[in-house]
């Protein structure tokens, strides 16, 4: 038996498994491709109200897939601060990267104003930084690690696009698709480590 | 009562009052999970501590018959839970086993 019990690596484990699943992830794919294609197609707009739906989906898939096979806990509140926190940052980021993206667009067809166009011409490499940016520290304060290589993968579908030439909202459903993708393999695999159990209540 | 050989030289350890109920592998570590999260229901613990079921219950009812884990019956979305949740007592006991075997441990020679 060890010296001493690791409190904090006991609460981290708990705290992980319950994020597993991948449905983050799928959730947080269609929420990219989704949201940040009006960016770039304009009849897709109509889909933002679709993104205000996906808290509901996600907690609703969480209660239809995840406590069922990994069981029922509630976090202590340090825990659900950390997840709160990372929350909330994510929805700062998103939304100010959103509001700043409309402003600076706007601002251009309605005034004229010219500071903004290098970053209008360079754009593929302005969402590279910025989702680089939100993803490390989304990683950082969820303590996340696949959230580092979704950062990573960001940064080289829309870099990517220097060389490639394809429309610009292929970038953001490219990489929400494979965020979600990859979702979808957590999910699987959380399936087949957690199957449902039947009768144990009782036990 | 005459002590065992084995009694003599626990308490010459100075382990002889540690908590047997605390002091084995899949109690201690239900309580370590319940010290740290706030509830949780059998299923999250055994999935978490990676047993079978097994006498698992039987290791539950024996923490809540020491009084160190509460049983708690409640609805989440209209289906009924049944978790569990650490005492006072039980987080007081835990923190002394781990103050008690810390201090043993420490003391023994490399």
């Amino acid at each position: 038996m060890e010296n001493n019990i690791d409190l904090k690596e006991i609460e981290r484990k708990a705290f992980f498994s319950y994020h597993k699943d991948g449905i983050l992830d799928i959730y947080l794919g269609i929420g990219i491709a989704m949201a940040s294609s009006i960016f770039f197609y304009e009849y897709s707009i109509g889909l933002t109200g679709v993104v205000a739906l996906i808290p509901i989906l996600y907690a609703a898939s969480k209660k239809q897939y995840t406590i069922p096979r990994l069981g029922y806990v509630k976090f202590s509140n340090s825990t659900q601060g950390r997840a709160r926190r990372s929350f909330t940052l994510a929805l700062l980021l998103g939304t100010v990267s959103a509001v700043a993206g409309f402003f600076a667009f706007y601002s251009v067809l309605s005034s004229g104003y010219n500071w903004i166009e290098p970053f209008i011409e360079n754009w593929k490499i302005v969402i590279a930084s910025i989702l680089l940016v939100v993803f490390s520290l989304f990683g950082y304060v969820s303590e996340l690690k696949r959230m580092y290589y979704y950062a990573v993968v960001s940064f080289l579908v829309f870099i990517s696009g220097l060389i490639i030439t394809v429309s610009g909202y292929w970038f953001p459903l490219i990489l929400g698709g494979i965020i979600c993708v990859n979702g979808l393999i957590h999910l699987y695999r959380f399936t087949q480590d957690y199957p449902l159990e039947k009768g144990h209540e009782d036990e | 009562m005459r002590m065992s050989k084995e009694d003599t030289q626990n308490r010459d350890l100075g382990i002889s009052d540690i908590d047997k109920v605390i002091h084995e592998p899949v109690r201690l570590s239900i309580l370590a999970y319940l010290y740290v999260l706030d509830s949780a229901d059998a299923l999250f613990l055994k999935n978490q501590i990676g047993l079978t079921w097994g006498n698992f219950s039987t290791h539950l009812k024996r923490l809540e018959d020491a009084g160190y884990i509460q049983v708690q019956k409640e609805f989440v979305d209209r289906k009924p839970v049944t978790s569990y949740r650490l005492t006072e007592l039980g987080r007081d006991a835990f923190q002394e086993y781990r103050e008690k075997l810390s201090g043993f441990l420490k003391e023994l020679p490399e």
